[in-house]
């Protein structure tokens, strides 16, 4: 594969941030992914704002954060789901926040990664995070969600709308 | 036919497709996505665009050879174009085609990254003259 | 499924090899993941995709960088004592994304279900704006692909699978 340019910028710009506060996290452990894949085909689950699956070894998490008013409907998905034995361990969690931005090749640039979290320096509790494609999407408490942006502001360029 | 105004965006880069998509569907355009400059081109052949948001490094065809071949066709060239060119150097020991800014027809360029607001302002801007 | 059942979907592209490499610890700990990041930006690793996730007291990182990358991690951890012996590697990986998902949730549904169908394994996914990215074995990337074709359908004149050419960061 050839690589046709490219790509230095001493500060790392980006298209600016997007964030949404109060929405809900769910967590669970997948057993059997095919199955949860077919009850998710036939889920009525709108407003799904982020998603992660990780298989860490000794089992397979999953998360998704969804809107406030979806809450009660994806609970009880859940929970229905854990009868059946395809998940198991399910919880959730209130007023969870999403920082979400991107640039220009993210994905084929060194140093993106380490510029989050050294800009959040221990100082914001991620619950979770994504960094795939050109996007990174960052999953904290509601009430993070202003510091952690100040702190990523200081690291991430936003471009200016002159 | 809707009334509203079709604008085309072509980028290798599906988030930021989208991200300018959705701006764009907000503000009432109606919007189609391709994902390089082949299939934008069997894109613009199926309706013409108003407007095309191009992206320039794209596999199979890139930003400025396809500007290019709309611009020289008299069917395509009063289609406005503005391109989205990124900050990088070109590699001259590559068998991938580089043209520059300087010889494309484009009816605008934006630096990326752009804010959307701002895309949306320049794309207004350039609907209306 | 019949052909004006299935999905439309924008676009599938996988990556080239990656590696994926696993680190577990503890929220006590002073930061090991950022010490691995670090590490990344030094070496000049790309990480193609990671995810994180904190449970309770326990923090799970995976990141996946290049086949040629992961002598550039292995020998350098060896030298911090909060690192060494503790990064795991699944190998023979690579990265397939399918888009734009557009917040719909049966999409996930559906390529788990088309990978179940043909046994392709999934080690980790995760969203992004348009995009659900899947870490799953290389050798299975044109097999997944198939798969997926039994529940969506490509633009007639979609973008190629597989990418033609990246862009490189250097430093000047």
């Amino acid at each position: 594969m050839e690589t046709i340019a490219v790509y230095w910028e001493s500060v790392i710009k980006t298209y600016g941030f997007q964030e949404a506060c109060d929405l809900v996290l769910v967590n669970c452990d997948i057993r059997e992914i095919g199955h949860l894949g077919e009850v998710l085909i036939d889920s009525q689950i709108e407003s799904l704002k982020f998603a992660l699956i990780q298989d860490i070894g000794s089992k397979m998490i999953f998360r998704c954060v969804v809107e406030q008013k979806a809450e009660a409907q994806v609970l009880e998905f859940f929970k229905d789901l854990e009868q059946t034995g395809i998940i198991n361990g399910v919880n959730r969690q209130a007023s969870v926040g999403l920082i979400t931005f991107h640039g220009p090749h993210f994905g084929d640039r060194y140093g993106i990664a380490g510029a989050v979290y050294d800009a959040l320096d221990g100082k914001i509790n991620l619950i979770g995070a994504g960094f795939s494609g050109s996007v990174i999407t960052l999953v904290m408490a509601s009430r993070e969600i202003t510091d952690a942006k100040k702190l990523l502001s200081e690291a991430f360029e936003i471009p200016e709308y002159v | 036919m809707s009334d509203k105004k079709f604008i085309l965006v072509v980028d290798d880069d599906p988030d930021l497709v989208e991200s300018v998509a959705m701006k764009l569907e907000s503000e009432q355009y109606r919007v189609e996505k391709a994902y390089d400059g082949v299939e934008a081109l069997e894109k613009i052949k199926a309706e013409k665009p108003a407007l095309l948001v191009l992206d320039v490094m794209m596999p199979r065809k890139n930003g400025y050879e396809l500007c290019d071949e709309l611009k020289k066709d008299p069917q395509y060239k009063d289609i406005i174009v503005v391109l989205l060119t990124a900050v990088a150097d070109s590699v001259t020991s590559t068998s991938y085609t580089h043209m520059d800014g300087k010889t494309t027809l484009a009816d605008d360029f934006i630096p990326k990254p752009i804010d959307l607001d701002k895309l949306l302002e320049i794309i207004k801007d350039n609907m209306e003259a | 499924m019949v052909e004006n059942d299935k999905l439309r979907i924008g676009g599938i592209k996988y990556s080239g090899g990656i590696v994926q490499a696993n680190l577990n610890y503890t929220a006590s700990e002073t930061d090991p993941g950022r010490l691995l990041f670090r590490l990344f930006t030094v070496q000049k690793i790309n990480a193609s995709m990671i995810t994180h996730n904190t449970k309770g007291d326990e923090i799970y990182l995976s990141c996946c960088v290049s086949n040629n990358d992961r002598q550039k991690i292995e020998y350098p951890i060896e030298g911090y004592d909060t690192l060494k012996n503790r990064i795991w590697f699944r190998e023979e990986l690579g990265l397939l994304s399918i888009f734009p998902h557009k917040s719909r949730i049966h999409v996930l549904g559906y390529t788990l279900k088309a990978f179940s169908n043909v046994e392709i394994p999934v080690y980790a996914m995760a969203t992004s704006i348009s995009a659900i990215t899947f870490v799953t074995r290389y050798q299975f990337m044109e097999k997944a692909v198939e798969a997926l074709k039994s529940y969506f359908i490509l633009p007639d004149h979609h973008t190629p699978f597989k990418p033609e050419f990246h862009v490189k960061q250097i430093q000047p």
